[in-house]
This record gives C-alpha cells, structure tokens and sequence, in this order.
C-alpha cells in the first residue's frame, strides 16, 4: 500500500528526516513511537502533503501513485486520512456542511453525484453513534467549542465518515481519559478491513493494548533505529528510549 | 433629500437595492418604532444617510457592498430618546479595484441606549476598503452599552484595509467596546479542509463565507437572509461582476 523510500525533510531549511524507510502493506496497523522532535509529526505531514514541510530526497508511492507528485486533497480522495493532533477550528464552517462538501469532493472524484440529503444525513447519524459523538455538534462550526476528547472523537468521526484506506493518528490518544479512548480505539477497530491500513503514532502502552499494531518501529533523529513487533513498544513503555539512542 | 418617519409603535422591514449617483437620506423612527432594513450596494456611488431614534426605537441595519466601483457611505445615527437601540452591520466583498469607503458615526445623546457596529471585508484583487466608526457619548448618556467590530480579510497581497474603531466619551458609567483585525486565510483551517479532500479553492470560498456569516445572522428575516447568502456565494464564486440582483438593464 505505502512505500517510504530514503526521505529526507527539511522544515525551514532544517533537516528533520534524514532517510527513512518505511513499507506498509493492506491490512498492517504500524506503530510509530521516538523522543519528542525526532521527526515524528513531520512523517505523518509529509505523507498527508502540507506544504510546511520540503521534501528534499527520496519516494513515496502510495498504492502505485507517486504520492509525492499530489496535491493534499488528491491524496485525501485516494484514500488518505489524517487525525491531527491539534485539530483546528473552523468557525461558521458547521460540520455538517464541512463533510458534506468533503464526501461530495472525493465522490466528484470518482465522476459519483454528490450524496442524496437523506442519505447523508443518515450516513452521519450511523458513524456519530459508533464513536459517541452528540448530534448537537453537527450543527456548530468544525472543533468550535470541542473539548479536546471531543475533538479527537470528531477526527475519528470523520474517519468513519470518509472510509479512508491509510489513516493516520497522530497522537489521537492524548487528551483522551480512559473511556473516550476506549470509545475512540473500538470505533478504529471497527473501521478495519483487510483493505486498510493505519500508521499509529503514540507515546502510551494504552494505546498498543488497543492498536494490537503488526510492527512497532522506533524514530530518532529523522532516521528509523529499530523495527519490531509489539514487544518493542511494551520494552520503550518499560525502559525508556535511552539504551535505544546509545 | 428624501425624509422617511417610522411612525409609533410600527415595525418594518424594507429591502433596498443601492444604485450608482449621489443619495441623501434622513430617517426618524418615532417612540417604540422598529426597522429592519437590509441594502445591497450593487453600484459605487457616494450615500450619507442621517438616523434620529426616540425613545425605545430599534434600528437594525445590514448593508452588503457587492460592486467593483467606488462607493462612499457615510451614516449617523443619533440616539435621541431613552432604551434606543441602533445595530449597524455591514459586509463588504471587494474585487477588481473596488474602493469601499464606510464613514460611521453615532452618538449617545440621552442615557440607556445601545449600541453595536459590526463591519466586515473580504477584500481580493486590487480591492481597499476603509472602515471609521466613531462613538460619542455625550456626558448625560449614563448606561450607555456600546460595542465595535471591524475585521478584515485581505485574499490578495495588493488588497488594502483599513480601519478606524474611535470611542469619544464624556460620560463616566458606560460600557464601551471595540475590536479591530486584519489577516489572511487561516492557514491551518485551510490545510484542515484540504486534507479532508475540500479542494483549495472551495475551502478558501467556505472559510470566506464563514467569515461573513455573523454578519448576515443579523438579518431576522428568513427570506431576506436566503437571498443575501445566495448573493454572497455568488460573489465569492465571481459570478456577480456588477449586478445581477436589480430588474435594471445589465451589461452581463
């Protein structure tokens, strides 16, 4: 599904990433896991195309398309999903009218006519209820007035919204107590299918219990240091990055 | 000049399309009177319109500049009788080289009145647009409430804003206001929206509209604020050059 080959990434000028490798295939659930600043954030922005950051080396191809030749929305239609870490507000932008325009976007992509009213709306009441999401935020503006639980609840509402095939959660357990992450976690569970893949970046435990991730890869210094199962992610939990990095 | 009287106790609501040339305007809402009035500036062209409100009258004013001309409003609004109300809002939409001069002034003759500016521009192109709102409040008007909020969007690097929120106060229990912005489009609200498959150019028209819409929250009437959401999107989409909102003649 993903192939991440040698990139490098400068923000400002400054080298962030400094060749890393990264395969993901259909149906894998990867967890990406490192010391704050080591380039993190910056993986999960590039793949999603935010034109803050420069890739200056290297490939990546997304399902046999260059994904790096795509603009952000493209790659959205194509099946690319991110659950920011610090979702922004967009006031006088309702949600609803926001994922109606979106889901009507990648439709138009694919040459479908925009979705019946009926049948949105429908499609919205079924995905809010498998993340417990209130009905009441339908009607105000994107992450206007959310609190951080609920906006982390909003991404993955959107995620079960738009059917991505790649989805990417940056962080999505921070902010979360134990039964909204719990709530979040099931309704990611079950969004899965054979056909989709996620990269999962956490600093927790909590959030591998939930992932039961297929790889657990370590970032440091812009450069991937160790791959592994979930194990590895339990042995960071337990020891710390230090006798990584020596 | 054309005089207008809203007499005692009546309650209307008018709708006025603002064509090119010079008018002068006086309007007096009598005791417990109200207007909703609701203008389109389709046309540049220079308007001064002078409002006396007695006691407990209610003006509720929404003004949408839509043209690519030069236009010059200049409003004063003279709050004359106690629990007068006066809420002025405005939405301006440059393109082309559009120049929008707003000139506003009211003042606080007699205590426990209120009033509230609220004016924005979204200007794109070669467009400027100037905002000066001046509040005075003579030193009988005790409890009087006052707030002014201009904001400006600039979606091209030639457009200009300016504006001038002014508080003048001779008065010691008063509550008074005033905030004034300028910027571009969110960035991050921008990138949001893309990455959620809205492209570019769709997402800058929603966050422009979104923008305006408090503006147009204003107008009470439902059919009244359809017509204007209807206008500004068309606008935004640069489907409105001039006009296509009057049964007057149009070059489109």
């Amino acid at each position: 599904m993903l192939e991440i080959k040698d990139l490098h990434v400068a923000v400002e000028g400054k080298a962030i990433l400094k060749g890393v490798n990264l395969t993901i295939r259909d149906g894998e659930v990867h967890v990406l896991m490192g010391p704050n600043g080591s380039g993190k954030s910056t993986l999960s922005n590039v793949l999603v195309g935010n034109p803050r950051y420069e890739v200056t080396q290297g490939s990546i191809v997304f399902n046999g398309k260059d994904l790096l030749a795509l603009t952000p929305e493209d790659r959205a239609h194509e099946g690319i999903f991110m659950s920011f870490q610090a979702p922004t507000e967009i006031p006088g932008v309702s949600m609803t009218n926001f994922l109606r325009a979106a889901l009507n976007a990648k439709r138009k992509y694919f040459g479908l006519e925009p979705l019946p009213a009926q049948e949105f709306l429908k499609l919205l009441r079924e995905k809010r209820q498998l993340v417990g999401l209130d009905a009441r935020f339908m009607n105000r503006g994107v992450n206007e007035g959310f609190s951080g639980g609920e906006r982390k609840r909003n991404e993955i509402f959107q995620m079960a919204v738009l059917e991505p095939l790649f989805s990417i959660l940056d962080e999505t357990d921070s902010g979360l107590d134990v039964d909204a992450l719990r709530t979040v976690a099931e309704g990611f569970q079950s969004l899965r299918t054979p056909q989709t893949s996620a990269l999962v970046i956490t600093h927790y435990q909590r959030m591998l219990d939930y992932m039961k991730p297929d790889f657990v890869h370590v970032l440091a210094d812009g450069h991937i240091i160790r791959d592994g199962d979930v194990s590895l992610g339990y042995e960071i939990e337990e020891k710390g990055f230090e006798w990584l990095l020596q | 000049m054309d005089n207008y009287y809203i007499p005692q106790d009546n309650h209307l609501t008018r709708f006025v399309q603002l064509h090119g040339g010079e008018d002068e305007i006086a309007l007096t809402l009598e005791p417990d009177s109200r207007l909703d009035l609701y203008c389109v500036e389709q046309e540049g062209g220079r308007r001064t319109v002078t409002v006396n409100l007695r006691e407990r009258a209610a003006l509720n004013l929404v003004v949408l500049t839509l043209h690519e001309g030069e236009s010059h409003l200049r409003l004063h609004v003279k709050l004359l009788g106690e629990g007068a109300e006066v809420s002025l809002n405005g939405a301006v939409i440059g393109s082309g080289a559009m120049k929008s001069e707003q000139d506003l002034l009211v003042e606080h003759c007699v205590p426990g009145c209120t009033s509230t500016m609220l004016f924005k521009q979204v200007l794109g192109e070669d467009s400027s647009g100037y905002l000066s709102g001046r509040v005075l409040v003579d030193s009988g008007a005790q409890q009087t409430a006052s707030e002014q909020t201009f904001a400006s969007l600039l979606t091209s690097p030639m457009a200009r804003a300016q504006a001038l929120p002014q508080l003048e106060i001779y008065a010691d229990d008063v509550k008074c206001n005033h905030g004034t912005t300028v910027g571009k489009l969110d960035e991050a609200a921008l990138f949001y929206m893309r990455q959620r498959g809205i492209p570019e150019a769709e997402a800058c028209l929603l966050l422009q509209h979104a923008f305006v819409g408090d503006v147009l929250q204003h107008i009470t009437d439902e059919a009244h604020r359809a017509r204007f959401t209807a206008l500004v999107e068309q606008k935004f989409r640069g489907q409105i050059s001039r006009c296509n909102v009057c049964k007057t003649p149009c070059k489109q």
